[in-house]
């Protein structure tokens, strides 16, 4: 499901640009939206910014990890009820309603904010890559992130920045596709077979074991494990910071 | 009808999941080997679960559409894969789901009015093309192992008939009336070989 987000995303966008392009107007804002604008400006613009771009105090709100892993108010209303102390960011006392009003706001300075960048990856500026600190992703590489316990600089990376060019190497990294799952089944009869994950749904499953022959089994009738290598990948979806992106991704550059 | 019989020399390699050709000799009970079921062409399965009594209260449990000419093939069942054909194409899809494993296709000139289905002999397919050759496919995955011409398709020759497996030996015949096309010499004396009872074609080839 998750790795499906991006597909998702980018559907989403195209057909914001060409309702765009039909009706030559801009999208109009919700109603939730424009309340939540409303009452972010007065009780978080001071520090956010009255768009939520970043203030004096606070920070961008539109590349925030948690603003953009938000879902109907499952990350962001819980800091905005409880605050973020170690960071200084006090709780802010609000009903329900007008939680759900600034999460709908911020959803939709998303939007606003996504459909203005480059609707072409060619014409992206490759600047905007190269902002990472190459050192903090090397410890993120080995800390945080856990990529140590899959790759190495040394062997699977070596060279891989000279491999595939910048934007290629970033997509590979954020959203890998081409390592197939695997899956071990065991049959009521005892017989186990191994082999690449061939389909899966409620249903059945099917593999290509190690021979090459296509296996396929109901569910309700054998006991499977699937392994995924991508996982950690698809996990780290969830954690990366817009610093960890370009941190990592000034880190893997240097493997030249 | 001419007819070629083509040697399979080397046996072929592991076919754990594949076709054990003793199964060949056999009723089929659990399987559909070949075109006719099995050698007798009775094409019948002894197997009880549905009958008289239960056959009105079947109802569909999967659809696969071709987007291809007319189905007209007998399918195979082998080890819960189905294979089957239209001219140019070969599936091998699941026999539980109706979920595609993979298709082999190969346009081809020639007469396009039917495709009767493959004939398998371990790991391997073999397919009968509009344009008068025999395919020789990889039954895992449908990739094509080797490719021969059984006649000339500017003769008019085609196959639509499915092969069949005896023995190790592969044989098919094709279709087509030459009288409606030029007859060239050559063609000429393919037609007396034949008369005369001479096997005028015999292809080995490695299988």
């Amino acid at each position: 499901m998750r790795a499906c987000r991006p597909v998702t995303f980018f559907v989403a966008l195209l057909i914001g640009i060409a309702v765009q392009a039909c009706s030559g107007e801009e999208l109009s804002e919700p109603a939730a939206a424009t309340r939540g604008r409303t009452q972010f400006a007065q009780t978080c613009g001071f520090c956010h910014g009255p768009d939520a771009n970043g203030g004096s105090e606070g920070p961008n709100l539109i590349r925030s990890a948690i603003v953009r892993h938000d879902r109907n108010g499952s990350l962001i209303a819980p800091v905005i009820r409880d605050g973020r102390p170690q960071k200084g960011m006090p709780s802010i006392p609000m009903s329900d309603s007008r939680i759900a009003d600034v999460v709908a706001f911020l959803h939709w300075r998303l939007e606003e904010s996504d459909l203005r960048s480059p609707a072409n990856p060619r014409e992206y500026d490759l600047k905007t890559l190269f902002t990472g600190n190459a050192a903090a992703g090397k410890v993120f590489f080995y800390g945080a992130g856990e990529c140590g316990r899959c790759h190495s600089p040394s062997r699977d990376l070596a060279g891989i920045a000279t491999k595939y060019a910048p934007t290629d190497l970033q997509a590979r990294f954020l959203y890998p596709s081409d390592v197939p799952k695997t899956a071990t089944v065991v049959t009521r009869s005892g017989a186990q077979f191994t082999g690449e994950l061939f389909y899966h749904d409620r249903f059945n499953i099917a593999i290509k074991d190690s021979s090459g022959w296509y296996r396929s089994w109901p569910c309700a009738e054998v006991k499977f494990q699937i392994h995924d290598p991508l996982a950690a990948h698809l996990e780290l979806l969830r954690k990366y910071t817009e610093a960890d992106v370009h941190n990592l991704f000034a880190y893997l550059e240097t493997f030249k | 009808m001419n007819c070629f019989v083509l040697a399979l020399i080397a046996a072929s390699s592991l076919c754990a999941q594949g076709l054990d050709p003793a199964a060949l000799l056999k009723s089929p009970v659990g399987t559909w080997p070949t075109y006719n079921g099995d050698y007798s062409g009775r094409r019948y399965s002894t197997l009880t679960q549905i009958d008289s009594g239960n056959v009105a209260s079947l109802g569909l449990a999967w659809a696969f559409q071709t987007h291809s000419t007319a189905l007209k093939s007998t399918p195979l069942e082998v080890n819960g894969v189905l294979y089957f054909t239209t001219p140019d194409n070969v599936w091998a899809i699941d026999a539980r789901s109706g979920r595609p494993i993979w298709r082999y296709n190969r346009p081809s000139q020639g007469d396009h009015i039917g495709q009767r289905g493959v004939a398998m002999y371990k790991d391997r397919l073999y397919f009968g093309t509009t344009d008068a050759h025999l395919i020789c496919l990889d039954a895992r995955d449908g990739k094509r192992i080797w490719d021969i011409e059984v006649a000339d398709v500017q003769f008019g020759y085609y196959i639509s008939i499915a092969p069949l497996i005896v023995k190790g030996r592969v044989i098919i015949g094709t279709s087509g009336d030459q009288s409606t096309f030029p007859r060239s010499t050559r063609s000429a004396e393919r037609q007396r070989d034949l008369a005369l009872g001479q096997p005028s074609q015999t292809r080995r080839s490695r299988v």
